[in-house]
């Protein structure tokens, strides 16, 4: 397994927001404000990370009968100190994030890599699938709370950039309307991409095909001299 | 006999209990060390409200008037806090709300117009995207005098704050809180006879 496959599985061929479709309620709940989405995607990147390094060390020890509420306590753990760590230093972020911080819990990401991943997964290799799906995770919230936040209040990063706004962007259903144009374009982006690649992978055949064609003739012909 | 007896391995439920009860025992040993370091106390909390809605270099705890301090309709006082400049730092509970009594912060000043307003705890309600800024707005520049009231329900005569979505029992309670706060200013000596 190499390291660049990790981090393009975890930002782009598999990205949890777009592609793997996970975590979807705090996608549509948080991603009103930009500063809400990166406060959310750094939360998730330090559970995914520190639970899957965790879960990795512990996986050749816990039972495989009790292995989820094995995992779930240990995915608690972190998202609380998540929470206790935001109430004391962020208490503003905090408070905007609300709920959706100690749901963290039940977040399929999480809980998916650490069962198909970290369980299976030396340490390193977790942690740095924890890192870049959580890298993944946190730049689809961040698309997804840029469109909202910049066509439902003209403002980015709270920054106001324009009086014209679409209130609609801000409410749930702008959230459903915004996610279902992210995911289209995603996969319209993702297969012209993999077109590309086949493309130049048939090339590639292609030319070698005819190196070996042009080499099996000249061999033939060398032959013909040689009689 | 005895070799055999050692080799024999845990019971496997056994053993799953035991991990478990072991991750338990960890985590809620370092939960409780992490709490007590990061424990963020009420009068962090307080402090944190009170220079969350008015900029000032200290404030001084005031004491509450007993008389005014809650009221049936509206709810109750909570604390009373006055500015370097005299600015008058408000906090009232307001009755009912979706999950329980909304907490409201609101910042008078010595001419007794309402410079700013925070909400201070939403009672459990977590639609808080719902009750933002803007609408907290409405109540700010309104002069407190005895004929200020707000009304989420249309009521006659009444400022009415009612345009927000959902969260409808929670602005009730938010409302509720507010008129609280302007009751006790207005019938305590707080603002020195000025609101009255």
């Amino acid at each position: 397994m190499k390291i660049k496959d990790i981090a393009l599985d975890g930002v782009v061929r598999q990205n949890p927001v777009f592609k793997l479709v996970l975590g979807t309620c705090p996608t549509l709940a948080v991603t009103v404000s930009m500063s809400n989405a990166l406060g959310m995607g750094l939360a998730v990147i330090f559970v995914l990370t520190c639970s899957n390094v965790l879960i990795s060390m512990l996986r050749n020890i816990i039972p495989d009968k009790v292995r989820i509420p094995a995992f779930i306590m240990i995915i608690a753990t972190f998202v609380t100190i998540v929470m206790l760590v935001l109430d004391k230093f962020m208490p503003d972020l905090y408070d905007s994030l609300g709920l959706f911080l100690p749901l963290i819990v039940v977040n399929c990401l999480i809980l998916a890599r650490a069962e198909a991943f970290a369980s299976s997964n030396g340490v390193g290799y977790s942690a740095l699938d924890g890192i870049f799906m959580g890298c993944g995770f946190t730049l689809g919230l961040l698309a997804m709370s840029l469109v909202r936040e910049f066509l439902g209040s003209g403002s980015i990063f709270g920054l106001k950039i324009m009086e014209f706004s679409i209130g609609a962007f801000a409410t749930s259903a702008g959230g459903f309307l915004t996610f279902g144009l992210l995911i289209a374009a995603f996969v319209a982006i993702n297969n012209k991409i993999n077109e590309k690649n086949k493309h130049k992978k048939h090339q590639q055949i292609a030319a070698v095909e005819q190196e070996v064609k042009d080499a099996v003739a000249a061999h033939e012909n060398s032959q013909a001299e040689v009689k | 006999m005895t070799h055999a007896k050692s080799k024999k391995s845990l019971n496997p439920s056994v053993l799953a209990v035991l991990v478990l009860v072991v991750i338990a025992l960890v985590s809620g040993g370092l939960l409780a060390i992490l709490n007590d370091l990061l424990f963020v106390s009420e009068e962090e909390r307080t402090n944190r409200s009170l220079n969350k809605v008015y900029a000032s270099e200290s404030f001084t705890e005031l004491e509450i008037d007993a008389d005014y301090a809650s009221n049936a309709d509206y709810g109750e006082i909570v604390y009373l806090y006055e500015a370097a400049d005299g600015t008058i730092i408000i906090s009232a509970r307001g009755q009912k709300g979706w999950k329980g009594q909304s907490q409201i912060v609101m910042a008078v000043s010595t001419d007794g117009t309402i410079v700013n307003m925070i909400v201070g705890d939403y009672g459990g309600d977590d639609k808080t995207t719902s009750i933002d800024a803007d609408y907290l707005k409405q109540y700010t520049g309104m002069q407190v005098t005895a004929d200020l009231k707000f009304t989420v329900s249309g009521e006659a005569g009444a400022v009415d704050v009612s345009s927000g979505a959902s969260a409808t029992h929670t602005m009730g309670s938010i409302c509720s809180a507010a008129n609280m706060a302007v009751y006790y200013l207005v019938n305590s000596d707080v603002m020195g006879g000025d609101a009255q």
